[in-house]
């Protein structure tokens, strides 16, 4: 198994590398297939996401300095064991399991009927949708 | 580390009915091949052709995964009844049948990123297009990760099997008839598996009730346990609070909110992205409305069937703590107390949910790759043949890449929650406005989307961590995150031009979105591209004949019929869980729910029937047009 924390970083690594592949060949498809310029914002719009990109990294300056430093989380196991039975308990339920339902046959006699319907119903499909026009 | 000793011993009969159910899938998915292989279109539409049942099967196949067992049982046993609130986002399928499944049929985009280059216009279009085909690759193969990691985690606890193996060897079993039938054999096969997941989950339900003791000793048990509230979906602690161990009024209206107004939108939820390949592979528009409506309410039962059985389960073992252990409750319910025989019936169940969700997003993700990267961005003039054998490669791709992040998964529940989070919360407004308001751009969508995913580490993750930000309920992260992420993409909406006028008109004239789109209804009137129907008479509600042009605009029985469908949802929701446990009211809630499902049909069908005629007679014409934008033909200027 993959470390969990490795996994998280490399699954949104890949998350933002794709995304960012696909913002990419749009931008050079868009570039070099429209001619018309487009411009997009106005200069004063600039400015005025400058002046939040400015505000929000003064807020992450400040923030950072108010911060707590970050207390060490306790190591949890990565996987909780799951806790089951001792095999030889689930072999004597299993094979206890033929003889205490209330209706005997009832493991044999529902499979078969769903499992003709199914197969049924894969035929009438395959043949109603290979027709022409479909 | 010692593996854990197996919990089930099967018997032959078992085996038998496992392998040959699973065979059955398979044949059913691959004997599609030929039709699969005949076009991008029946690769990852099945030709755009399939009556509502179809989809609709495949919506609630597609809602059920091997985790959403293990997810609902510990929502259920943890906080009772009201747990129930918690899977109800399905909820979005009430109203979207009526609104964006309308609109997004009618716009005839394959995918929801194709959608984004016909809505907007110009260079924000085609980034958000990419980004949006990026993502959903990666999401898709981040899906089929941790359902695959789910089925390891079952193969653990049933046969004691190593992880890798529950992970590899199913979602391997799938790729078979994915890669070879392409949407042609997800559909089909996911119409067996629906169905027969359906009926063994009621089937086991049913049973785990019957060995509690009975729906009357279940509540009884449950009452003299001192924990009666437990069958009350609206008990709550208190109207509202920060304490994430408490269930608060304010949890049950952001969910409601967050899932019936959901529906207006599109790309608010996880789920809206398979769910769009099912709309547009209907035939009709009136078609792809039932598929949503009926695949969304078949969630819902099936949810509430879940909620009974494991309350059933809570009186037999009240007393577990660890969420490991009690999330495998309703699994237990079948593995201990089944027959021989239907053991492996139940086996071959959990392995249908199994298949249906990994074949739904191999081929959605592989859609996104071919039709939005591949097609429109790398080959515009490919051949319809070479464009399937690049759906198959993705396809291929994509199941190894979810082989490395499905065995790095650990805690399947923290990274449900997580990816739910990233996709819902900060966006869920922006991806209504998209639809409603036609101000709304494509630099202000993609905006929320970049801000959204940054706020949604800070505010669910960083900060907590950092000390700044406590540890905040759901409810507080969500309309936390609604705000700061539109403190982003408001002022870029306002900062940026509003889209190319004649591309609005053109995407107007054919999708006929729901909303403020005023300006740009008046522009197309005056061009004569519509009728100017201001003067048009008003109808009863249950007015039987409509003509094509009153049956195109927005009129009070939209949104009767969206009413009735999220009453209908809500009393099923209820109504379900309360019938099974023998409660008066719970057979109210049904009685209701059938009144209100019948209207809303009484309602809207004779409109849907006639706004699907009138759109199918222009369908080829829009389609060549669309299909023309991907290949950029006529786009240089």
């Amino acid at each position: 198994m993959i470390n969990e924390a490795i996994g998280k970083i490399l699954g949104m690594a890949m998350a933002y590398g794709v995304s960012a592949l696909g913002l990419f060949l749009a931008y050079v498809n868009y570039r070099r297939r429209i001619v018309k310029a487009e411009k997009v914002m106005t200069p004063v719009a600039w400015g005025v996401v400058v002046a939040i990109l400015a505000v929000v990294a003064g807020g992450v300056l400040v923030v950072s300095q108010l911060a707590e430093p970050p207390v060490a989380p306790e190591v949890a196991p990565t996987i909780a064991r799951v806790q089951v039975a001792p095999e030889t308990e689930a072999a004597a339920a299993a094979a206890a399991r033929v003889d205490r339902s209330p209706w005997p046959l009832i493991g044999m006699l529902l499979p078969v009927t769903i499992f003709l319907f199914a197969t049924w119903v894969t035929g009438a499909l395959y043949t109603h949708f290979s027709r022409a026009g479909h | 580390m010692q593996e854990p000793a197996s919990m089930v011993q099967f018997v032959l009969l078992d085996w038998i009915w496992t392998g040959l159910f699973v065979a059955l899938m398979i044949v059913c998915g691959v004997i599609f091949y030929r039709l699969g292989k005949r076009s991008e279109a029946d690769f990852f539409l099945a030709g755009r052709g399939l009556p509502w049942w179809l989809p609709a099967t495949s919506v609630y196949a597609t809602h059920t995964a091997t985790d959403t067992p293990m997810w609902i049982t510990g929502t259920i046993y943890r906080w009772g009844m009201r747990g129930l609130w918690y899977p109800f986002f399905s909820a979005w399928c009430a109203i979207s049948p009526f609104v964006s499944t309308r609109i997004f049929r009618r716009s005839l985009a394959m995918s929801q990123a194709e959608w984004c280059s016909l809505r907007y216009s110009g260079m924000g279009a085609e980034l958000l297009r990419g980004w949006l085909a990026g993502w959903q690759t990666f999401m898709n193969m981040f899906v089929v990760a941790w359902v695959s990691a789910a089925m390891g985690k079952v193969c653990v606890y049933l046969f004691g099997w190593p992880p890798w193996i529950g992970v590899v060897l199913f979602t391997s079993v799938c790729a078979i008839y994915v890669l070879t039938a392409g949407y042609w054999g997800v559909v089909m096969a996911d119409f067996q598996q629906g169905l027969i997941s359906f009926l063994v989950i009621t089937l086991v339900s049913l049973w785990g009730i019957y060995e509690a003791g009975g729906p009357t000793m279940i509540v009884d048990r449950l009452a003299a346990l001192g924990e009666g509230w437990r069958t009350n979906p609206f008990h709550f602690d208190a109207f509202w609070g920060l304490d994430g161990n408490k269930f608060y009024a304010l949890d049950l209206i952001t969910l409601l909110v967050m899932a019936i107004f959901g529906g207006l939108g599109m790309g608010n939820f996880i789920d809206w992205y398979p769910e769009a390949q099912r709309i547009q592979s209907a035939r009709t528009v009136r078609d792809a409305a039932y598929s949503i409506w009926a695949g969304g309410l078949a969630a819902i039962f099936r949810n509430s069937f879940w909620a009974a059985a494991i309350l059933g389960f809570f009186v037999m073992f009240p007393s577990i703590d660890s969420p490991a252990e009690y999330e495998f409750g309703w699994f237990r319910l079948g593995f201990d107390y089944l027959p021989a025989g239907l053991i492996g019936m139940l086996f071959a169940a959990i392995i249908a949910i199994h298949l249906s969700t990994i074949s739904t997003h191999l081929n959605l993700g592989a859609l996104y790759a071919t039709r939005d990267l591949y097609h429109h961005y790398v080959n515009p003039k490919a051949s319809e043949s070479r464009l399937v054998l690049v759906g198959r490669i993705s396809t291929l791709l994509l199941l190894i890449g979810s082989f490395v992040l499905g065995l790095s998964m650990g805690s399947i529940t923290a990274w449900l929650i997580f990816a739910l989070w990233l996709q819902a919360a900060g966006i869920w407004v922006p991806s209504i406005l998209q639809v409603l308001w036609w101000r709304f751009n494509s630099w202000a969508y993609l905006s929320s989307w970049i801000a959204n995913l940054l706020m949604s580490w800070l505010v669910v993750f960083v900060l907590p961590e950092l000390g700044v930000l406590p540890q905040l309920p759901d409810w507080a992260n969500f309309w936390l995150l609604a705000v700061l992420v539109g403190l982003v993409y408001v002022p870029v909406c306002f900062l940026t031009k509003p889209d190319d006028m004649d591309h609005l008109v053109e995407y107007y004239v054919q999708a006929r979105p729901a909303g403020f789109w005023g300006p740009v209804r008046r522009e197309a009137i005056r061009r004569g591209l519509m009728p100017d129907s201001t003067s048009q008479r008003t109808h009863g509600l249950l007015h039987p004949h409509w003509t094509p042009h009153e049956a195109d605009e927005w009129t009070l029985h939209d949104v009767v019929a969206s009413g009735l469908s999220a009453a209908c949802y809500l009393l099923v929701a209820v109504g379900v869980a309360g019938a099974l446990l023998l409660r008066p009211w719970g057979f109210a809630c049904l009685l209701g729910s059938m009144i209100c499902g019948w209207f809303m049909f009484k309602v809207i069908d004779p409109k849907l029937k006639a706004l699907s005629l009138a759109f199918e007679g222009n369908q080829s014409g829009y389609l060549a047009r669309v299909n023309r934008k991907t290949r950029w033909e006529g786009e240089a200027s």
